[in-house]
């Protein structure tokens, strides 16, 4: 079993409080993502679970033992680093079985380990060479491979793909999956990318300013943000944030934008009545929720056409991101390549609210 | 100083999976490049183990095993390595060392006396010339000898001599042109004495062994191969350690 627990971590570099009190489960066998800008202090949450950083005050928990005073070699854990950290003057078969050298494990299971953890990350051709002649790719293979020797608990892996180029990552992504499911043990996994987070974790922890802001799954993050960081990191492009005020239509509240009374679907007329009529709020569209023509599969009832400029357009091959002014102000919205849109030109997009977001201007927190 | 961090700690440029394997010439410079750091500590590891002299087979022998094991691409824990090949060969490689010694001064002490007698009388050309021929077969034999028993560590003595054998008589040119190396780089250092004063301490031993076992590795694998008495495990591709 290794269940991680943080009870009210805190991590403090003399009056400067990094990591504030935070809680968090993770359970065993799990993916689990941290997430965030950089400077959030996600970095320094996984070098406490390591063991590199010390613990300024709560409990820190692997399996059933608070570990705070724990050395990090006796926690059953293996970290990737994301300059690898492999030593140079050693060949890859020695950079993996260090560790397992300074534990005086025998030889004979030194050798199978490393041979074994070779074969499943395809290295086996690389046994013996040093770092220096190793490709970024190769070399985080083999920083995968010597963690992967050491049969540890728990893997902690801060933000290994970051020095690859986008295909590797891409290719690399896949692979940890896959060596998750494989190895079956717990990977706590540090990125800034939330691509990467979005495709691999379990659960995403995302992170800003030394605070947890939200644990979920990629999807519900996704569809449920509870605050305007987590609506606006996560997701690529990220959210289109309007200014709105509610308004009362009849027996209905609207959002009223630039003039317009934008229709709001039931679950957020419900979040928002009684509290916010007449009120300011922020509107959260994602980009997939502008279309150049109306799309079949939503209530007509809750969309709306809206006039924008186009300043930018960012062909992707699939679709297209077309930068555009929409009421002075900037939205991004993801559209079909063969809209034929250009720079300067004017263009009636179609926004679908039923699934659009409301938050709190002043606490920035979701209304719904 | 940042060209040195950049050199050291760099990315290269990746080792393909699906690249031919280096042969021939190609091999041991690959060999050469990669292990060249390796080979100037197992050069000053030999001289210490040889300073009793007594220990010189048994060290020779240590240093041709770890040479064999970088030909063969396999991961060496130098000293690890070398002394257990010191260890576990000491017994054979001395007695055998021993024998290969005495056999070159005898064929000196003959070529010195034929030399002699041949000036007096043609009729010692015969002998003088088959100890000269000899002089040239020993170290020959000797090579082939060391690499086997690196190549072959598991196997009976007179499986190795016997591979020894046939690896000199069907494939002697390469262990020649080995042997003409190493003379090579014995004479440079005397020629160049005394820029070349750290030549032996260096490089010169391993060096000339890594070129004599990569010489005789083919010709001794195949006569290996050829001399089974016992059912064939794989022995021979075992790694040193045990």
């Amino acid at each position: 079993m290794a269940g991680i627990s943080l009870r009210k971590i805190r991590k403090s570099f003399g009056a400067l409080t990094v990591v504030h009190d935070i809680d968090l489960e993770i359970a065993d066998k799990e993916f689990i993502i941290l997430v965030g800008p950089s400077g959030c202090g996600k970095s320094t949450t996984l070098r406490m679970i390591a063991g590199l950083e010390e613990v300024t005050s709560g409990d820190l928990v692997i399996g059933n033992t608070i570990v705070n005073d724990v050395p990090s070699k006796d926690r059953d854990i293996a970290m990737v680093f994301q300059n690898y950290a492999l030593y140079p003057h050693m060949t890859v078969y020695k950079n993996m079985a260090f560790g397992l050298e300074l534990r005086r494990a025998p030889k004979e299971e030194i050798e199978q380990k490393v041979k074994d953890a070779a074969e499943i990350l395809d290295i086996t051709h690389l046994l013996n060479r040093k770092p220096k002649a190793l490709s970024g790719g190769q070399r985080q293979r083999v920083a995968l491979g010597r963690a992967m020797v050491r049969s540890p608990e728990v893997f902690l892996l801060d933000e290994p793909l970051s020095n690859l180029d986008a295909k590797l990552r891409s290719a690399m992504r896949a692979e940890i999956t896959k060596l998750h499911r494989r190895l079956d043990a717990t990977f706590i996994y540090v990125t800034h990318d939330q691509v990467e987070a979005m495709t691999m974790a379990d659960r995403i922890v995302v992170m800003k300013d030394g605070h947890i802001q939200q644990v979920d799954t990629p999807q519900v993050l996704y569809d449920r943000p509870v605050n305007m960081f987590v609506a606006g990191f996560i997701g690529a492009p990220q959210m289109n944030f309007l200014p709105v005020t509610i308004t009362p239509e009849g027996a209905t509240l609207t959002a009223s934008f630039n003039g317009e009374n934008l229709p709001l679907p039931a679950r957020l007329i419900e979040s928002v009545s009684g509290r916010y009529e007449n009120k300011a709020c922020v509107l959260g569209l994602r980009p997939e929720n502008f279309h150049e023509r109306m799309p079949l599969d939503v209530d007509p009832a809750l969309t709306v056409s809206m006039q924008v400029d186009v300043e930018l357009v960012e062909p992707m091959g699939p679709e297209v991101h077309l930068n555009a002014m929409l009421g002075g102000h900037q939205i991004v919205a993801r559209v079909s390549p063969r809209c034929g849109a250009r720079i300067g030109d004017q263009l009636t997009l179609i926004a679908d609210l039923s699934t659009a977001h409301l938050f709190d201007p002043q606490s920035e927190m979701a209304l719904a | 100083m940042n060209w040195l961090t950049n050199y050291y700690f760099g990315e290269g440029k990746g080792i393909d999976k699906n690249a031919p394997k280096p042969t021939g010439l190609r091999l041991l410079a690959h060999v050469l490049g990669r292990e060249w750091w390796e080979l100037i500590k197992l050069n000053l590891l030999f001289i210490a183990f040889s300073l009793p002299l007594i220990t010189l087979p048994a060290a020779y022998g240590a240093m041709v095993r770890i040479s064999v094991e970088m030909i063969e691409d396999r991961t060496v824990y130098l000293w690890r390595d070398f002394w257990a090949a010191f260890r576990t060969g000491f017994v054979r490689t001395s007695v055998l060392g021993a024998l290969l010694c005495g056999g070159g001064l005898l064929c000196a002490q003959a070529i010195s006396t034929y030399a002699t007698a041949a000036k007096a009388s043609l009729a010692f050309a015969p002998p003088l010339a088959i100890a000269l021929l000899v002089a040239v077969a020993l170290p020959l034999f000797g090579a082939h000898l060391f690499a086997a028993l690196g190549l072959g560590r598991d196997r009976p003595l007179r499986d190795v001599l016997r591979a020894s054998a046939i690896g000199v008589l069907t494939r002697p040119l390469p262990g020649l042109a080995a042997l003409a190396v190493v003379a090579l780089l014995w004479l440079a250092h005397i020629w160049f004495y005394p820029v070349s004063v750290l030549l032996p301490v260096l490089v010169n031993f391993s060096l000339g062994a890594l070129v004599t076992s990569f010489a005789t590795l083919k010709g001794v694998r195949l006569s290996l191969a050829f001399c089974t008495t016992e059912p064939e495990d794989g022995a021979a591709a075992r790694p040193i350690r045990s």
